[in-house]
């Protein structure tokens, strides 16, 4: 059974695009066949982690949204170019197949001018999974609540939500919560992401999940690391043997097992 | 079904502009049952009626009237696949036309009546 995964989180920055791109590796490690869409189309940018430049990107999800081709063409197969860390071999043994949105401000322009349909999208969902014989699909989202964000957690499997320990991330998380239970989503775990190191996770943790009634797959405390790699690359295939790798891999096991 | 019952959703669904689908914002305005309809509707893509019947425990007759209006009233769409028909929630696309929310209103009564308001 494939399993769609959506990361969302209410606020911008909360760390939803390097969060997908690692599930995505990890899951892809595991030996399963991933693919993973960014359906930011206002402001696209996971294609950046993994390595794939604009002007090796000829088809985007924008051109499939338009009817210009099938959504299985927009697909690159990203597995084989990955960076790694020096010295490192990373080892896809199931393949990680990448939908990117299009940076041409051409067809952002268009799409924040005309909309487009939102049933070809939960289409696309679909197709890509049985086209793509996938195992999991992976969809990076917009922050906020908007018509695709809606689609996407009304059809995933699980719904991963990101938050900081900040006060205007925990309101929006309850309104994101309370949205996704109308919707019927099927499984939901909370990451708290850039956490500092000297905080307290047990406490934290217990504290987040008392507040929303869900599960939290993971805490993740703030990275210099991270914040050095700066996204020009995915963080556990650098850092394999990091302990925020470890957390990561932690919660990538949690979604990929049975809720 | 109470044929007085079905009467008046169509009477309902007659008083309203044919819509260009159903926003995701609107399923979250759904009242229950109906919510739960729906969105089983958009994650399977699309169903036959026999499994409409099933999930939403009515009876042939009542599930395809309401079917037929959700229809008309451009709600639902109906393809027919290899001597197979299936039905599938017709999303809006982003920009629209406001859709009158009381037709769910009002089917919300009718399943209501029919079955305790219990829908699976
Ligand atoms: N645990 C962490 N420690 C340090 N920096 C982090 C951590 N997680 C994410 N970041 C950094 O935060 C920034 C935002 O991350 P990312 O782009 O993944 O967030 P996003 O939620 O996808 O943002 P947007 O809402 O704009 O799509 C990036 O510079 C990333 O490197
Ligand atoms: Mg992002």
């Amino acid at each position: 059974m494939s399993k769609i995964i959506s990361v969302h989180s209410f606020r911008g920055g909360t760390g939803k695009s390097n969060t997908t791109a690692n599930l995505t590796a990890l899951i892809a490690q595991a030996g399963n066949r991933v693919g993973v869409i960014d359906t930011d189309i206002q402001s696209p940018g996971i294609h950046v982690l993994f390595g794939l430049d604009e002007d090796h990107m000829d088809k985007s999800l924008n051109d499939y949204l338009w009817g210009r081709c099938a959504i299985e063409e927009t697909a690159y197969d990203v597995g084989p170019t990955l960076k790694v860390g020096e010295g490192n071999v990373a080892i896809m043994s199931g393949g990680i197949y990448l939908i990117p949105s299009s940076l041409k401000v051409g067809e952002i322009a268009r799409v924040l001018r005309e909309g487009y349909d939102v049933s070809i999208l939960n289409d696309g969902f679909q197709d890509l999974v049985s086209r793509l014989d996938l195992d999991y699909l992976l969809i990076d989202t917009h922050p906020g609540l908007n018509e695709e964000t809606l689609l996407s957690i009304a059809i995933s499997d699980v719904l991963v939500l990101i938050l900081r320990p900040d006060q205007q991330d925990f309101q929006g998380t309850a309104v994101t919560v309370e949205v996704a239970r109308k919707l019927d989503v099927q499984r939901m775990l909370l990451v708290v992401n850039k956490v500092l190191p000297s905080f307290d996770f047990d406490s934290l943790r217990k504290q987040v999940e008392d507040t929303y009634h869900t599960p939290v797959a993971g805490i993740l405390p703030l990275s210099e690391d991270m914040v050095r790699l700066a996204s020009r690359g995915v963080f556990c295939l650098e850092y394999p043997n990091h302990p925020l790798t470890k957390r990561l891999k932690d919660i990538a096991e949690q979604v990929m097992a049975e809720g | 079904m109470s044929s007085g019952l079905f009467q008046r959703l169509q009477d309902e669904l007659d008083a309203q502009e044919k819509a260009a689908g159903l926003s995701m914002a609107d399923v979250l305005a759904l009242p229950d049952p109906l919510r739960n309809l729906v969105n089983w509707m958009i994650r399977e893509q699309q169903v036959e009626l026999t499994e409409i019947m099933e999930y939403a425990d009515q009876d042939r007759n009542a599930t395809a009237s309401m079917l037929e209006s959700l229809l008309e009233k451009g709600l639902v769409s109906k393809n027919e696949r290899q001597g197979k028909v299936y039905y599938r929630i017709r999303l809006a696309p982003k920009r629209r036309r406001e859709i009158p929310l009381n037709i769910w209103e009002s089917m919300e009564k009718i399943i209501d009546q029919q079955q305790g308001g219990e829908i699976s």
